[in-house]
């Protein structure tokens, strides 16, 4: 091997990474070459020297990255997952504030609608239509409301304006009881063609049939609108009535007197 | 079954090797602003990838090939920003032979050499490929084999020899060109 060729081979060499054969010639070559012995003595102080230099100055890695890793990898990652969304859950939580508000502004407070009543309207007068009956439906209606309650129900047209008057037409009338056997009266009427159900429930000190659990009882001849109902309730010593259509009901309890 | 790997036993064996790792993120990756996000991102993806570690093999190496992969990733994203082209690997050959004679009798005023070395070696560094600069800087100053090496850099043995190679020619070029430069020497008559 001549001198050109050693020098080929210098790097790995002082790397110590050539083969046997190699190292062997390279060795034997620098053994009997004075000149290429010093160069290569020479080429690995430049090594040392750049060795030290590149090591100094001693570096430590900044205690603040080497925290960061640690309490990264310390920390459980559905924790870490959530502290890195902290900003979206904080912007969604002011969200769901902001919308829970505006509902409770703004949406319907949700009433009570005697199911009863309106599951009984919704197969009887179908579409809000008026009920259909006859003659002697009314009489028998007329018949129960005294024997039963000692009541009556005046039918004349009830005028609420130059033009216009509430006209009542009694349909008829049927003992009910509910589930528990506890018994009601349903009467049925149109009011201007709109179909108004009419409840009376007897004072016994027992609990109300059904129909009446529901209803806003308490507002002695006050209506209130549940969605498309009018509904009215009406409390004596001895009765309890209910009446509920999409025509305003103020006025039909207020038509029960004593007989 | 294996058991999941413990940050404990995961931090025991990379908390010795923050330190050189750091220092040699800070010679190769080329936006000094970023070497903490390099060292951060490594030390993450080694923790992640923490299961594929065999116990009993080099950790150092495996820790340090994740190291070389995030440089050269933040390197490559790093030109595309500023849309500058990778430092060319290829050695001019010719001009090292012109300036080896330079290089020769620089050697023989080994002061003069080593004051350069300890005033020009960072900047000189720059000027190598970074296939040469991660290759030269894991052999000399790391002190990896040329095997080692190659499965860091994901390049065949001889590629590593030949990286390490031409790293050590351009440096000493750069290191003859200063000392002509200034005067330390004179110019060989070409």
């Amino acid at each position: 091997m001549n001198c050109r060729e050693v020098r080929k081979w210098m790097s790995p060499y002082l790397d110590s990474e050539l083969g046997q054969t190699k190292t062997f010639e390279v060795s034997e070559h620098l053994r009997t070459c004075a000149r290429c012995a010093a160069r290569f003595e020479a080429e690995r102080g430049v090594d040392e020297r750049m060795r030290e230099r590149l090591a100094e100055p001693a570096e430590s890695l900044p205690a603040d990255v080497w925290s960061h890793v640690t309490r990264d990898i310390t920390t459980p990652a559905w924790l870490r997952r959530l502290h890195q969304a902290r900003a979206q859950l904080a912007v969604a939580a002011c969200v769901i504030v902001v919308l829970v508000g505006a509902a409770l502004v703004w949406l319907p407070v949700p009433r009570n609608r005697p199911p009863w009543v309106v599951a009984q309207l919704a197969v009887e007068a179908p579409g809000h239509r008026p009920f259909v009956g006859s003659v002697a439906g009314s009489v028998a209606a007329v018949r129960m409301l005294r024997n039963g309650f000692g009541l009556q129900l005046r039918m004349e047209p009830l005028v609420v304006g130059p033009q216009q008057h509430y006209d009542l037409q009694l349909i008829g009338a049927a003992p009910r009881s509910d589930g528990h056997g506890r018994e009601f009266l349903e009467v049925r009427l149109n009011c201007c063609g709109k179909p108004v159900m009419l409840l009376l429930a007897r004072l016994g000190g027992g609990e109300l049939p059904e129909p009446f659990d529901a209803a806003p009882l308490g507002g002695n001849g006050l209506a209130s609108r549940l969605d498309d109902l009018n509904i009215a309730t009406m409390q004596t010593d001895t009765f309890v009535a209910l009446a509920a259509s999409p025509h305003p009901v103020g006025d039909i309890l207020d038509r029960l007197t004593a007989v | 079954m294996p058991r999941k790997p413990t940050a404990k036993a995961y931090l025991d064996l990379v908390a010795p090797l923050r330190d050189v790792l750091y220092r040699h993120a800070r010679r190769t990756v080329w936006n000094a602003a970023l070497v903490d996000d390099v060292i951060q991102e490594t030390l993450l993806i080694a923790w992640r990838e923490f299961t594929r570690y065999e116990p009993g093999t080099n950790f150092r190496a495996w820790v340090f090939r994740i190291l070389v992969n995030v440089t050269f990733k933040f390197n490559k994203q790093e030109a595309r920003r500023h849309e500058v082209a990778l430092p060319d690997s290829a050695t001019d050959l010719f001009a090292a032979i012109e300036r080896e004679e330079a290089w020769v009798r620089l050697l023989e005023r080994p002061e003069m050499l080593m004051q350069l070395l300890d005033g020009r070696l960072t900047r000189a560094l720059q000027r190598l490929g970074e296939h040469e600069r991660q290759c030269l800087l894991l052999r000399l100053l790391e002190e990896f084999t040329y095997k080692d090496i190659a499965s860091m850099v994901e390049i065949p043995v001889g590629t590593v020899m030949s990286h390490v190679h031409r790293a050590r020619i351009k440096l000493r070029e750069r290191l003859a060109e200063l000392a002509v430069e200034q005067g330390l020497i004179k110019e060989s008559a070409r």
